[in-house]
């Protein structure tokens, strides 16, 4: 069943690969089995990711059948095929490695990274197979195979980096595939991303010069990505590069126009910026915010995009130049060769006028054999003579001319047109085309009675009444069978000496006219001269350039397929005539643009994306750094703890002693009076006064010890956590009193304490407390061994809310170099082993926990600690306490 | 046989009055002549102005602490009183005392029947 399912898929697979490998093919321009793009690359490699690598048959199967249908030899295709195989099963292979192990410093752009070298590399190996095959079964040549494994290349590459991002991302998220809810925001942004798409199309593929505008495609993807997430960022990717690739094979779009080879290069180089900005975005997105990285790439592109701009506008003004001066050489190359038409004419019309007597024909002939008119001017199909003839003259006029050696002159109208009779009743006259030479090439014309055709007879009578050449509208010259569009051009002639400067002068004074017929097609032909291959042109009559009103169309044939649109119309009168040109580029016009643009752009797009990678990195760097610092604060917070746990304990260590006996003596007294209470009891309550007193004793001895107790609460908990309360001063004076007082007794320190104000104080009791044992004990060690042994401790609390306690003793001061010193941790002057100077250190932050101050005193000559605390905490003090 | 100290000279040296107070109580209770000091200085000086018996003094105090009286008397008093220590907190071995002559040193608090007895033996012990 298995196997059934794996041929199955098998089949599936090569039948899609079969269509994308024919999508391909049908874009092949350079050689038949190469494409510019190929899909068929990047959905093998999905299929092989997505489906496994034993899924490699449905590639070497679609392949074969794909290419089994190009004209190339069976080795070839079994080359081929093995090269798409082979493609298919590395690039696969590289791209599973990269995602599976991700090197640290690579972390989420390896992804990406995977997808680029995957693409490299193994599309190179399908390129080598492809041309290797070609050249071996001679379907190329050496020195073609360059170019040829470039764009095999570049195309699988493009193929891979497009399609198969898109394909991975999306198979491997279809499992979780939910629709979303969709909030207004999000509505709007899916609204302002649709319209944004639809700007960018129009503006970069369905305008002209919609080139310069490439970059704009870049932020488009970035907002897609942030809106529709990595699937949508990909179909648009795919959607902006199958629009480009199909645009320019239909030689439309921003890569069209000019040199083929240097559009395939500026489309390939496009995808791929496009394809990796696309990817390198997905591994921003997953490394952490868009934010940052978002805002740079967005400059950057603002920067490069009008790099670019500037750039494309800069070589687009090249070409521009380049072209209008072609169009001006050609222009007045047109308008000599019309002008030296005229000057044939001329020459028969000098001819003509010279002698008194009539021309005679074979005059005329002999004059046309000199002139080589076919020779010189191979547009002009003869030269003849036309003459007016009023309709009574008319049959003596074909007399006359028959009686003159032309034995079959015969005067007709044209055909289609007015009759003779007709023609007379009408005008009245006739213009008669008496003689034309050569003959051979324009026998019907003679005899031809021009003035039946209205073209012919209104150009004829504009010559006359103005003096002036003019050449007829577009005609079909009757002895053309090919029936192109032609002209004829009169050239009027009138009685010498005689004046012709109005419309009536010339008209009683005209003789008649020498005229020439050409083509159009001949008369423009080679007028373009070195430019012909680059440039296209097209003449039409008059001023609209509609398909009617064309006469002349050049033809390198490459604008074949487009609809006629002209990089520039022109004007231009040829003998009182007016014709518009239309001119456009062919595809081997020399443009200033080579591909530097392109690469341009491209560096621009990769300049950016490192930026934004920079960013990136930093920001992660960061992160982890403030991992690594939270976590060292957080070391360093319950290091803190410890310590002061410790220097609790060492605190307690030091009293222990002292502890000790104040409990033990009343404890000793309490049973000594009980001794007695029992003794005296026994004696039957003779002293009763004794017994009572000694209980009392025994009572106030309870209380004593119970006093040294609660001075202990002082070591019982680290207090910091405590809720503040209002206490009373004297109580905490009491308990810390309470622990210290026998030891300054035992050592003869005198311990002075002033008058407690009577106040409560809102703080942590305990930590006061620790606060004031420690400064105690501390003045305590410093006088113990002097001569002079007091402590003094003196309170008072003013009325700014501030309660100042100053704890001086009879020991020297401490030095001013001391002085800021002894506030830090593990200072100490004590010896080794006696004390850790930890307290001061601990208890200046025990007082600014309480919003208070602790620092030394000036003023004192001694040693002279002040502690200022606030009576009561302001809210926001607690809040931050 | 019951404790008995009578015409013995008992000092008593602590410097908390009332455990001086409960001491005298428990020799007198015995039959002893009692005098106290509250210092070791004071106490020194009632050594010399009466020939005492038995000393007991307490270790910590100002003004001259029991165990120095203890040696004091050892290097300038003519006479040797049979010296008990009574201590809160170990604050001096036991070895020590006893190399200046202390006969035995009571923990605070001290069972008194104990105590008595011990100094009656010792007492008994000299006749």
């Amino acid at each position: 069943m298995k196997i059934l399912k794996y041929i199955l898929f098998n089949l599936v697979f090569a039948l899609i690969y079969f269509a994308a490998a024919k999508l391909g093919l049908s874009l092949a321009t350079v050689n038949s089995s190469a494409s510019p793009v190929w899909p068929a690359t990047g959905l093998a490699i999905a299929i092989l990711v997505l489906g496994g690598q034993k899924m490699w048959p449905a590639i070497a199967i679609g392949a074969f059948a794909a290419n089994f249908l190009t004209p190339s030899p069976l080795v070839t295709i079994l080359f081929i095929t093995i090269g798409n195989t082979l493609e298919a099963l590395v690039g696969s292979y590289i791209f599973n490695k990269f995602s599976k192990k991700s090197p640290q410093f690579l972390e989420n752009q390896s992804v990406t990274v995977g997808i680029i070298a995957a693409s490299l590399i193994a599309t190179s190996l399908s390129a080598s197979f492809g041309v290797l095959a070609l050249i071996y079964s001679n379907s190329l040549v050496w020195a073609e195979a360059g170019n040829v494994w470039r764009t095999w290349w570049v195309g699988d590459l493009l193929g891979a980096l497009v399609v198969a991002p898109l394909l991975i991302a999306f198979g491997s998220s279809s499992k979780s595939f939910k629709i979303p809810k969709v909030s207004l925001s999000q509505v709007f942004l899916i609204i302002v991303s649709i319209g944004t798409l639809y700007s960018i199309t129009q503006i970069i593929f369905f305008s002209s010069n919609g080139h310069r505008f490439l970059f704009l495609v870049f932020p488009t993807i970035l907002l897609f990505l942030v809106v529709y997430g990595q699937l949508g960022a990909h179909v648009l990717t795919l959607f902006i590069c199958a629009m480009s690739v199909v645009f320019t094979v239909h030689n439309n779009g921003p890569f069209s126009g000019g040199n083929l080879n240097h559009n395939l290069i500026n489309l390939q180089l496009f995808l791929a910026a496009v394809a990796v900005t696309t990817l390198t975005m997905i591994g921003f997105k997953k490394s952490g915010s868009l934010r940052l990285p978002g805002i740079v790439l967005t400059l950057s592109w603002a920067l490069s995009g009008t790099l670019f701009y500037l750039f494309h506008e800069n070589q687009a003004a090249k070409d521009q130049t380049y072209l209008n001066n072609i169009i001006l050489e050609s222009e007045i190359n047109i308008k000599s060769r019309m002008s030296s038409y005229e000057n044939t004419l001329l020459s028969g019309v000098s001819l003509i006028g010279s002698s008194n007597r009539r021309l005679k024909v074979n005059e005329w002939a002999s004059f046309l054999s000199l002139l080589k008119i076919d020779q010189r001017h191979p547009g002009i199909k003869g030269l003849g003579t036309i003459w007016p003839v009023s309709h009574q003259d008319l049959i003596k006029y074909e007399s006359k001319i028959k009686s003159e050696g032309i034995l079959d002159f015969q005067i007709h109208p044209l055909p289609n047109h007015d009759s003779l009779a007709e023609a007379g009743k009408k005008f009245g006259n006739h213009y008669i085309v008496t003689f034309i030479e050569p003959l051979k090439s324009s026998l019907s014309a003679r005899g031809l009675d021009i003035g039946t055709e209205p073209n012919r007879r209104l150009a004829a009578e504009l010559a006359r009444d103005t003096g002036v050449p003019h050449i007829t509208s577009k005609i079909t010259l009757i002895q053309d069978y090919t029936q192109r569009p032609g002209f004829l051009l009169y050239y009027p002639m009138y009685q010498i000496g005689k004046p012709i400067d109005t419309v009536e002068k010339r008209r009683s004074f005209f003789k008649g006219w020498v005229y020439a017929p050409f083509v159009a097609d001949e008369f423009f032909k080679g007028l373009l001269g070195k430019y012909s291959d680059q440039v296209d042109l097209y003449v039409f009559e008059g001023n609209n350039t509609t398909s009617e009103a064309l006469v002349f169309e050049s033809g390198t044939k490459s604008n074949t397929a487009t609809t006629k649109k002209f990089d520039l119309t022109t004007k231009i009168e040829l003998s009182k005539r007016n014709f518009s040109l239309g001119w456009k580029k062919s595809n081997n016009f020399i443009s200033s643009f080579d591909t530097t643009t392109a690469w341009v752009g491209f560096c621009g797009a990769l300049v950016s994306l490192l930026l934004g990678m920079i960013v990136v990195i930093l920001e992660s760097v960061g992160r982890r750094a403030r991992v690594i610092a939270d976590k060292k604060t957080h070391q360093l917070e319950e290091h803190e703890m410890k310590m002061l746990s410790s220097a609790r304990l060492s605190s307690l260590g030091e009293m222990a002693a002292g502890i000790a006996h104040e409990i033990n003596n009343p404890l000793a007294i309490i049973s000594v009076k009980t001794r007695s209470v029992s003794s005296e009891v026994i004696l039957n309550f003779a002293n009763k006064g004794k017994i009572l007193s000694d209980l009392e004793k025994i009572d106030q001895t309870v209380f004593r010890i119970a006093k040294i107790i609660k001075g202990l609460r002082a070591f019982s908990r680290d207090g910091s956590k405590e809720p503040f309360s209002l206490i009373q001063l004297s109580v905490i004076l009491n308990d810390t009193l309470g622990l210290c007082a026998e030891r300054f007794k035992t050592s003869g320190v005198e311990l002075r304490i002033s008058k407690i104000p009577p106040i409560e104080i809102e703080c942590r009791g305990i930590q006061i407390s620790q606060v004031l044992i420690n400064l105690l004990n501390n003045s305590f060690d410093a006088v113990r061994n002097q001569n002079e042994k007091w402590v003094e401790v003196v309170i008072k609390a003013q009325n700014d809310n501030w309660l100042t306690i100053k704890v001086t003793d009879s020991g020297p001061g401490i030095s001013i170099e001391i002085q800021d010193k002894i506030m830090e941790p593990f200072f100490t002057t004590k010896d080794i082993g006696k004390g850790t100077g930890l307290g001061l250190s601990i208890t200046k932050g025990l007082i600014e926990d309480h919003n208070g101050k602790f620092f030394v005193s000036r003023e004192s000559i001694r040693t002279c600690f002040v502690v200022q605390l606030p009576i009561l905490q302001s809210t926001e003090q607690k809040g931050a306490a | 046989m019951s404790v008995s100290l009578k015409n013995k000279l008992v000092l008593v040296v602590d410097d908390e009055p009332l455990m001086c107070e409960c001491l005298v109580d428990i020799f007198e209770s015995v039959g002893a002549k009692v005098i106290q000091a509250f210092d070791g200085i004071s106490a020194f000086e009632l050594l010399k102005s009466n020939k005492v018996d038995i000393l007991l003094s307490d270790i910590r105090m100002p003004g001259g602490d029991g165990y120095s009286l203890m040696k004091q008397i050892g290097l300038e008093l003519n006479y040797k009183p049979m010296m008990y220590l009574c201590t809160g907190f170990s604050d001096v071995s036991v070895q020590d005392a006893l190399a200046v002559g202390v006969l035995k040193v009571f923990d605070k608090p001290f069972n008194v029947s104990e105590m008595l007895d011990i100094i009656f033996a010792e007492v008994n012990k000299r006749l």
